[in-house]
């Protein structure tokens, strides 16, 4: 297969073959299982197998002229493709891990095939050339999310649904007309375009914050945080999908793509973004350390942790940037390991409440290692991965010229290990609140444990994902 | 691929960690033993001549290093390894939790090379910082109810090691560099707050006031194998090192500024709080605790006024005192052993000389004793032995070298030109020596 034939797969092979899953699943419910895993496989692979194209420094493209102005194009730089093997290889594991947790629900078509078409958008949008195109498949995942988060059809998870889709349409309609803006200033909708036009003068101020406001309801940063705890009540699958892999991290990978590979952005908002990122860090985190709900202290974490990336990303220097880059690797791994060990926990004890929990190491070691594991690496704790990016994002974050914000993010660390620690020790140690229960299903653990040894993976192997994010990096700013 | 011999000191005890991890219960403790032992053995060996290497890692140049100080901290590290193994096994009580110690030890001993020999702040801290996971799970595992305590640990050295990794980042945009030996930062601006948040980390890490609550809890909560181990002897081995080094290389003009008073004043402060509250406390763990805190104390008073000038002399004194701390607490786990308990040993009197004392007699015929080994110093170098001596009598004397400091600090003071804070925390830490003695 050609590069542009492996970039069209990565993109329409889930969106498609998510239309086929429910299909599969009249055949044989392993079928669809094993079809939807494919499915978000061959993105996986596509994505692999673009690797050596890109990192020779060609930039794949597709493009089909449409009229308007709206032309479709796919385009694989580095960039994409990183964020393509994130999303897919979490996703993959996290469509493994489906295999064992939603039997034992009703309407799994639907599920396999809203999370299949998730993740194709996901696709979609990370080789998005058009922002009204990437506007399009940003569309299809807050569609597929409204629907994933009320999957249990109760009512207050209904109306939880609804405040979700709300929050992020808003956005999205700001955004969109932060697109429109950036036509009147650039005359395209093209991303190449548009970089073209631009040069090295800043967009337009009110193209930023209308983007912006987009940006930050998506990936659930302050004020537009307050869906991302409510979501909590969707299958854990898919609160691993929302916040760690897919959902949250569009948000800052679309900052990524506009406001450092696309367009120059004007000097206050290095500094306007990353306050804005560190009261989210902090306000979050002070709420994941009062909050007892497992799932809710979690998505606050997210919160907290999605500060960190705005923090290296916004700073503007190399080290910075690539320390936000490498913390979206990271904390994917470690967020989506969290969250499938809490769903692990919430379906054997049906017990979400942490101080109604306690001494679980005894009967399910696997999963609170591999939650410790994920824990430690979210906290920034050596040997793991977390520990490099959460390093180069507070090193990015004075090479930028904010020492203060970044001690302000070194705080928010602190109770990054405050929160995590309260949770690990009221849920697996002490002494048992209720009966305990058994370990999850055997795909359920291997799943956990995947992203655990990921993690630690991330960690001792650092130079083999620093030194691709350092190329990527280089080509982001050139 | 061609891996530096000096990779092997970290490479060597994580293999036996693996080992041990999977390996029957019989032959865990053999797996320890060997582990620690071809560690030991590596140190002696790599110890005499002075190596420097840098390998590419993580987008950088990381140096590695091994000279006299390291060299000496690392067979001391050794040793104290080894000897709390055989302590290990031959202590029947626990024997549950010290099989499970093993992996853990065997992991902080490579933690703890790793971080002597790194040239550069990233990676000493990786190494450093690393030290939390084997740390808690040490802690964690030595009764149901320990984790309480490893929470505790865990919080107080991570802030340490927040404060640290802040810290390089500034050094990092100030010196332009993060190899130490290549640092010479001045103490204003940046240089400044990185050197205050470096020794608040330090300070957290050796157990000096007052991020110190962590190790008296430690002490109580676990066998006296982790004490003598980490919490009372490593711990501060690898902060006072780091001590040194800010103070020789990338802080070069500590002792004439501030930042020389500021270690002095908290390591009175440490001094004297240890002094204070140890014989306060009725359990002898405890009590032991707050003397490693005293000595803690010391070594900071020590690394702001005379270890500076004399680095290889001083981690020699830090590696002989590390080592006799750990004998000390191994020395009073077996006397635990022997008494049953040690509350009952305590109440005989209260007071540290006293317990001591008769632990001294009823110890005699164990060989790591620290009598004995004081004196084998004695004939082994002369000017090590003075300082042994004194240190040994520091611990059944609290005071005398309390005095000792509290003269070197007026001295330092008459050097420095500094007379008037430096004369002014020597009589506020004799103060607490009178105190002390009153009680």
């Amino acid at each position: 297969m050609n590069t542009q034939s492996l970039l069209l797969a990565a993109v329409f092979f889930p969106i498609i073959g998510s239309c086929v899953v429910p299909l599969a699943g009249w055949i044989s419910p392993r079928l669809r299982n094993g079809f939807s895993l494919a499915c978000v496989l061959s993105s996986l692979c596509s994505a692999v197998c673009l690797l050596p194209s890109v990192f020779a420094g060609d930039i794949t493209s597709v493009s089909y002229s449409l009229p308007l102005g709206f032309n479709f194009i796919l385009t694989a730089d580095c960039l994409s493709v990183f964020m393509a093997i994130t999303a897919s290889l979490i996703g993959s594991i996290i469509v493994f891990y489906s295999w064992g947790y939603i039997n034992h629900y009703k309407n799994q078509h639907e599920y396999y095939f809203l999370v299949t078409l998730f993740l194709g958008s996901m696709m979609g949008i990370v080789f998005s050339g058009n922002l009204i195109f990437l506007y399009v498949f940003w569309e299809v995942t807050a569609l597929a999310s409204w629907r994933l988060i009320g999957f249990f059809r109760e009512k207050s998870y209904v109306i939880r649904a609804d405040k979700a889709f709300m929050i992020t349409m808003f956005g999205a309609v700001m955004m969109l007309m932060g697109f429109i803006t950036l036509f009147q200033q650039t005359g395209s909708f093209d991303l190449a375009n548009i970089k073209n036009a631009l040069g090295t003068t800043p967009a337009a101020n009110l193209a930023v914050l209308l983007i912006l406001m987009g940006i930050l309801s998506k990936s659930a940063t302050l004020p537009f945080h307050t869906w991302l705890p409510d979501a909590g009540v969707a299958p854990a699958p898919v609160t691993a999908l929302l916040h760690a892999a897919v959902l949250v991290k569009i948000g800052v990978y679309v900052y990524a793509r506009l406001f450092i590979a696309t367009m120059p952005i004007a000097l206050p908002w290095h500094t306007i973004i990353p306050v804005v990122a560190g009261a989210s860090a902090l306000i979050s985190a002070g709420a994941a350390l009062i909050e007892t709900d497992l799932k809710r202290i979690i998505a606050y974490s997210t919160i907290s942790q999605i500060g960190f990336i705005f923090l290296g990303l916004s700073t503007g220097s190399e080290i910075g940037i690539a320390g936000g880059l490498m913390y979206i690797l990271m904390h994917g791994i470690a967020k989506g390991g969290l969250f499938l060990c809490a769903g692990i926990v919430e379906q054997n004890m049906h017990e979400k409440n942490i101080t109604k929990l306690g001494g679980l190491f005894r009967t399910m070691p696997i999963t609170a290692i591999a939650f410790l594991l994920c824990s430690l690496s979210v906290m920034g704790i050596p040997p793991l991965g977390g520990f490099f990016s959460k390093h180069m994002v507070i090193s990015g974050a004075i090479a930028g010229g904010h020492p203060v914000i970044a001690f302000v993010f070194l705080v928010g660390a602190f109770l990054t290990i405050l929160y995590l620690l309260r949770v690990f020790t009221m849920v697996f140690l002490g002494d048992p609140q209720t009966p305990t229960a058994e370990e999850g299903s055997p795909t359920m653990v291997i799943s956990v444990s995947v992203l655990a040894m990921l993690s630690v993976a991330g960690g001792l192997y650092i130079n083999y994902i620093s030194t691709p994010i350092e190329y990527i990096v280089k080509q982001m700013v050139r | 691929m061609d891996i530096p011999i000096l990779f092997y000191l970290i490479i060597v005890p994580v293999a036996s960690a693996l080992l041990a991890l999977i390996a029957p219960q019989r032959l865990r403790a053999a797996t320890a033993v060997a582990g620690c032992t071809v560690t030991l053995a590596l140190t002696l060996a790599l110890f005499s001549v002075p190596r420097y290497f840098s390998v590419p890692w993580a987008g950088t140049q990381c140096a590695f290093r091994l000279d006299a100080i390291a060299g000496f901290l690392l067979v001391a590290t050794a040793i104290v390894s080894v000897l709390v193994v055989l302590y290990c096994i031959k202590q029947r009580e626990n024997a549950d939790y010290c099989y499970t110690f093993f992996p853990f030890l065997l992991v902080s001993l490579a933690l703890i090379n790793g971080a002597l020999i790194s040239d550069n702040l990233t990676m000493m801290l990786f190494f450093w910082e690393g030290l939390l996971i084997p740390l808690f799970g040490m802690i964690a595992t030595a009764h149901k109810d320990a984790y309480k305590t490893a929470v505790k640990a865990f919080i107080i050295v991570g802030v340490s090691d927040l404060c640290l990794m802040f810290a390089i980042a500034l050094i990092e945009h100030s010196a332009h560099t993060l190899t130490i030996s290549q640092m010479r930062i001045p103490l204003d601006g940046a240089g400044g707050i990185a050197f205050i948040f470096m020794l608040v980390g330090v300070i957290a890490k050796v157990g000096a006031i007052p991020l110190h609550s962590w190790m008296p809890d430690a002490a109580e909560e676990t066998p006296l194998a982790l004490t003598a181990f980490f919490s009372g002897s490593l711990a501060r081995l690898l902060g006072i090192y780091v001590l040194i080094r800010m103070t020789t290389e990338m802080f070069p003009y500590v002792l004439s500024s501030w930042a020389g008073f500021l270690i002095i004043a908290a390591g009175l402060a440490t001094l004297g709080y240890g002094i204070v509250m140890a014989p306060a406390q009725k359990s002898p763990k405890k009590l032991l605790s707050y003397i490693s805190i005293a000595v803690s104390g010391f070594f900071l008073v020590s690394a702001g006024s005379i270890f500076p000038e004399n680095p290889e002399y001083a981690a020699l004194f830090l590696a002989a005192s590390t080592i006799i701390i750990a004998l000390a607490f191994l020395a009073a786990g077996m006397k635990e052993q022997l008494m049953g308990t040690v509350t009952a040993a305590l109440s005989i009197r209260t007071r540290n000389r006293a317990w001591l004392g008769a632990f001294h007699t009823r110890m005699d015929h164990r060989r790591f004793d620290p009598y004995e080994l004081a004196m084998a110093f004695s004939g082994w170098a002369a000017k090590c032995a003075v300082v042994v001596d004194k240190f040994i009598n520091w611990i059944y004397d609290g005071f005398i070298p309390f005095c000792a400091i509290t003269l070197s600090t007026i001295v330092r003071a008459f050097h420095t030109g500094n007379y008037a804070a430096y004369i002014i925390w020597s009589l506020a830490g004799t103060i607490a020596v009178i105190v002390f003695m009153i009680k």
